[in-house]
């Protein structure tokens, strides 16, 4: 390589990453922006539109590691309010799946029933055990409205394994971690409820 | 010039991003100006440099256009490039194909770029519909709230198999040879 093609190539990169962090300048509120829309519709359609009247997001509320939630990092919730009444704890859990851990967000009532939940992400099987996916089956739909009062500990388990819920067929493991997953979610809520339903001081 | 040409190794990033049509349609957006815009710009570092030089130069000027599409698309369509993930920087290894051939002008990446998003098009339809029995999931990525309700579900479940890596690998091969096919037939008839 001579010194002509040096040249060559300092100016094609120079040039390059001079576009490039020109182009990222410009585009960084954009993508922030964008970043935040992204995350906040993934978390918050859980609720119904217009249930809720504050920014959940912009008040965390810390919570420390814990087995129940399967997370063994510290994680935190959101708490749904209207009009200064709490309406639902965005509450997210990990189940031990198949292939790797299942990141789910359960939207719990402060009466410790479930509202909604949502597969955040996971690794199982293409086809099988994606059906935990709501874009793939209604499956997780099942646990609507479930909770630790209305079912009895024998209750949670699937029906594999003489409980009440049904699992998805071929994903026996999937079914069990997520049932367990969120009946240990419920059990937390239960052991939380001072902390997660303080609503957060302004 | 046929499909023969273009060749294989470039459309392995296909098999990773195409398991949704809305995969296919955002890899294809990307593909297609990236190398285009290589091609254009390839003839000057031929004329300029050589050698290791000038690959050196045509990985430069690939990962730059890349990278470009990268930032475009997280600003206009986050969930897709979430979605795509990796598999939007593999849009290199197409480019240096453009690179590796004797020559090229501004026609053969519009012809190289159209080639991927046919096929990214094709497979993403076909993967979803025979994997998902669906089509036109997640169209919101990119249409925004416009397009939630495009989704169609026909069936209550698709072959697990085309949503993986190994039916992509099926689908794909069976794509080229009917393309070759075509084309081959196209070129015998006179």
């Amino acid at each position: 390589m001579n010194g002509r093609s040096l040249a060559w190539l300092a100016a094609l990169a120079g040039l390059g990453l001079a576009v490039l962090i020109a182009t990222s300048q410009l585009l960084d509120h954009r993508i922030d922006a964008e970043r935040q829309a992204a995350d906040e519709r993934a978390l918050l359609d859980l609720l119904p539109p217009g249930s809720y009247d504050n920014h959940p997001l912009a008040h965390p509320i810390a919570l420390p590691a814990s087995e129940l939630l399967g997370d063994p990092a510290p994680t935190q919730a959101w708490l749904a309010t209207r009009e200064g009444t709490p309406i639902a704890v965005l509450l997210p859990a990990t189940a031990k799946g198949y292939e790797g851990p299942i990141h789910l967000l359960l939207a719990i009532r402060p009466d410790g029933r479930l509202l909604a939940s949502k597969v955040l992400g996971h690794r199982e099987t293409a086809g099988i055990g994606d059906r935990i996916e709501p874009a793939r089956s209604a499956w997780l739909q099942i646990f609507t409205g479930a909770s630790l009062a209305g079912h009895p500990e024998a209750e949670w388990r699937v029906k594999a394994d003489k409980g009440e819920f049904d699992q998805i067929a071929g994903a026996t493991i999937t079914s069990r971690a997520v049932v367990s997953a969120i009946q240990h979610a419920l059990q937390y809520f239960d052991g939380h409820r001072q902390i997660l339903l303080r609503s957060p001081s302004p | 010039m046929s499909v023969r040409h273009f060749d294989l190794i470039g459309l392995v990033l296909l098999l990773g991003a195409t398991d949704l049509l809305i995969k296919g349609v955002g890899i294809a957006l990307a593909g297609l100006p990236v190398l285009v815009v290589f091609a254009l710009v390839l003839p000057i570092l031929r004329r300029h440099l050589q050698d290791a030089g000038y690959w050196l130069g045509a990985f430069l000027l690939a990962a730059l256009l890349a990278s470009l599409a990268s930032l475009l698309l997280q600003a206009g369509a986050f969930e897709l490039h979430r979605a795509l993930g990796p598999y939007l920087y593999l849009l290199v290894v197409p480019c240096l194909q453009l690179a590796a051939m004797e020559s090229t002008d501004a026609v053969d990446g519009l012809y190289a770029g159209l080639v991927f998003t046919l096929l990214a098009l094709l497979l993403g339809a076909l993967r979803e519909a025979l994997g998902h029995a669906s089509l036109f999931t997640h169209f919101d990525w990119l249409l925004g709230p416009v397009a939630l309700g495009w989704r169609l579900q026909f069936g209550a479940d698709g072959i697990p198999l085309f949503a993986l890596a190994p039916g992509a690998f099926i689908l794909l091969g069976t794509l080229l040879a009917l393309l070759r096919h075509l084309t081959n037939r196209t070129a015998d008839s006179r």
